[in-house]
């Protein structure tokens, strides 16, 4: 094969890949926006004549206040993702810190204790979890969600921020600390300011696990009000004649906030994903 | 001075201890407690009435309900028949889309960019989109194969035993293999140029250097990589519940777990079949890291 010929199966391949990639994520925005009649057509309509906002409307606004919209699971969403942030990552620091910087008997025990996590699969934890948040009252809140969620992004959390404290040059925080500051001082004033990137990345991907999570919101919660936005587009999905148009407005309206991190924060994602794993 | 040294280092060390305490209660109180309850729960028969109340020790009897249920052996064989493919298919695809995007082209960036999309979107989306696409009725992808000529009438390939692992397979494929794409990219950017260059000096063609120099290159990544997505999609549950419910021959070990669990409300049972699970894996575990990875030791 010639260097032209190389160049177009590379293109071509890539295309192909491109297509594959790009085909379903246009179906779904183009199905949104679709009529009825359009939807369901024989033969699949490829653009639209005529554009409508009538499936967004409908998962947008529901008719009584009884029954949540997507509104609501969204911000159910943002609050359970937003407070597992703020966790993982106040926890993840800390710990994170002790291990790049401090010396202290049991450390690799302890760091081989959390590190552990990875090992324990959703599906094993589901049904211990269940049983003893029902003891305490606490399977059907967001509460019982989000100490699930910090415990299953610690890993992450910890060696990501760790192996960035440990890139700090230690001259700098020990300059401070002749300087009179002391450790909760130095970690506050010099190293999480050095950290901005490192705690970005870390953020930001544990923002999308807790976002895009599935399995323990859907077992954990049975008040529809409480419902986080994948749990409440499966039930929007189950009922008897599933309204298409609707599942893919709300598809469209969860993927987006995704979408938009990663372009606008690309390199900073791309560190979670191959450092971490999404472990799924 | 020495006394003195000593006390701050014992200060330094209760710090420590002070800033390790919250991620290490977290642990434990959320996952490695849960583990050991799992373990307790499996020799007890709780169910969802019952679970407050005390319920009877049973011994083994919720593992031999498993066991005898007809189920299980073919759901043993089909999960880790599946997450094989699975995870093969995952590695293959991404080994293609690396190679694709290792050549200096134009938009490379913007490529790799968007081939993330199927691994960073929820799965709750991406799931729909499939099914939608895949819908029995409505759905193109039946219209394209019958345009086509493949197939002479629509498929339901969501619940027909013949085609529904297929469908998942594939789909995990899709998804998943922007993982592998990184993580050999990665790997592949490493290996230093003037080995290919002096290949290609002593005359090895493009596809002979593939095999010589590449692909010994890759073989730790492409080894890791496969056992990561292996065990990842034998404990998968979310992927193939929200695909088929367990419907046409997906009726796969965590599927059957939570069937006991949520289905019937026996969550002892449930806990004996995740137990089943967790030591499968861990024993697959233990034998491909001694078989397969010790070559890089």
């Amino acid at each position: 094969m010639g260097k032209v010929g190389r160049r177009i199966f590379v293109a071509a391949g890539l295309l192909a890949f491109l297509f594959a990639v790009l085909f379903p994520l246009y179906w779904m925005a183009i199905s949104s926006t679709k009529t009825f009649k359009e939807l369901f057509a024989t033969t699949p309509v490829f653009w639209p004549s005529e554009f409508t906002a009538k499936a967004y409307k409908a998962v947008l606004s529901s008719p009584s206040k009884d029954i949540p919209d997507l509104l609501d699971a969204l911000r159910n969403s943002l609050i359970v993702s937003g407070a597992t942030v703020f966790l993982s990552l106040v926890l993840g620091t800390l710990a994170g810190y002790a291990i790049a910087r401090l010396r202290f008997r049991g450390k690799a025990f302890l760091t081989a204790l959390v590190l552990i996590v990875y090992l324990f699969p959703a599906i094993l934890l589901m049904i211990p979890l269940f049983a003893m948040l029902a003891m305490i009252r606490l399977h059907d809140s967001l509460t019982g969600l989000v100490a699930a969620y910090v415990a299953q992004t610690l890993p992450v959390s910890l060696l990501m921020l760790g192996n960035y404290f440990r890139s700090i040059p230690a001259d700098i925080e020990e300059a401070a600390l002749v300087d009179g500051c002391s450790r909760l001082g130095v970690i506050r004033r010099v190293t999480i300011p050095l950290s901005i990137p490192a705690i970005a990345s870390v953020g930001l991907y544990v923002f999308v696990i807790a976002w895009n999570e599935f399995l323990f919101a859907y077992v954990l919660l049975t008040d529809v009000k409480k419902f986080t936005a994948p749990v409440w587009i499966s039930y929007l999905h189950s009922q008897l004649h599933t309204p298409w148009n609707q599942v893919m407005a709300a598809s469209v309206i969860v993927t987006v906030p995704v979408i938009i991190l990663f372009v606008w924060f690309e390199k900073y994602m791309e560190q979670g994903l191959t450092a971490g794993g999404v472990k799924g | 001075m020495g006394i003195r040294r000593g006390t701050l280092r014992r200060q330094e060390e209760l710090l420590a201890y002070l800033f390790m305490c919250p991620a290490v209660l977290v642990v434990v109180g959320v996952v490695l407690f849960p583990v050991v309850y799992n373990i307790w729960i499996s020799f007890y028969d709780v169910t969802l009435a019952n679970l407050t109340k005390g319920a009877p020790f049973v011994g083994f009897k919720n593992y031999l309900k498993v066991i005898r249920d007809q189920d299980f052996l073919p759901s043993l064989l089909i999960t880790a028949g599946y997450s094989v493919a699975a995870g093969m298919v995952s590695v293959l695809v991404g080994l293609a889309a690396a190679l694709l995007l290792n050549v200096r082209l134009p938009f490379r960036n913007l490529f790799r960019a968007s081939f993330l999309f199927p691994y960073v979107a929820p799965l709750i989306s991406v799931v729909y989109i499939w099914k939608w696409i895949l819908d029995p009725q409505a759905g193109v992808a039946n219209w394209f194969l019958m345009k086509a000529g493949l197939i002479p009438a629509p498929m339901d390939w969501l619940t027909d035993g013949r085609t529904a692992l297929l469908a998942v397979i594939l789909f995990q494929g899709w998804r998943y293999f922007p993982f592998a794409m990184l993580l050999i990219l990665a790997r592949l950017q490493a290996i230093p140029r003037d080995l290919h260059e002096a290949a290609a000096v002593d005359g090895a063609s493009r596809f002979q250097q593939f095999l010589n120099i590449t692909l010994p290159e890759l073989r730790y990544v492409l080894g890791v990589v496969f056992l990561l997505r292996f065990v990842w999609t034998f404990n998968k549950f979310d992927d193939v519940f929200l695909l088929t419910s367990g419907a046409g021959n997906t009726k796969v070990l965590p599927i059957l777990t939570y069937r006991y669990a949520v289905g019937t409300g026996q969550l002892g049972v449930g806990a004996a079949c995740a137990m089943f699970l967790f030591v499968v894996l861990v024993v697959f575990i233990l034998v491909y890291h001694l078989r397969v990875l010790k070559w890089e030791k």
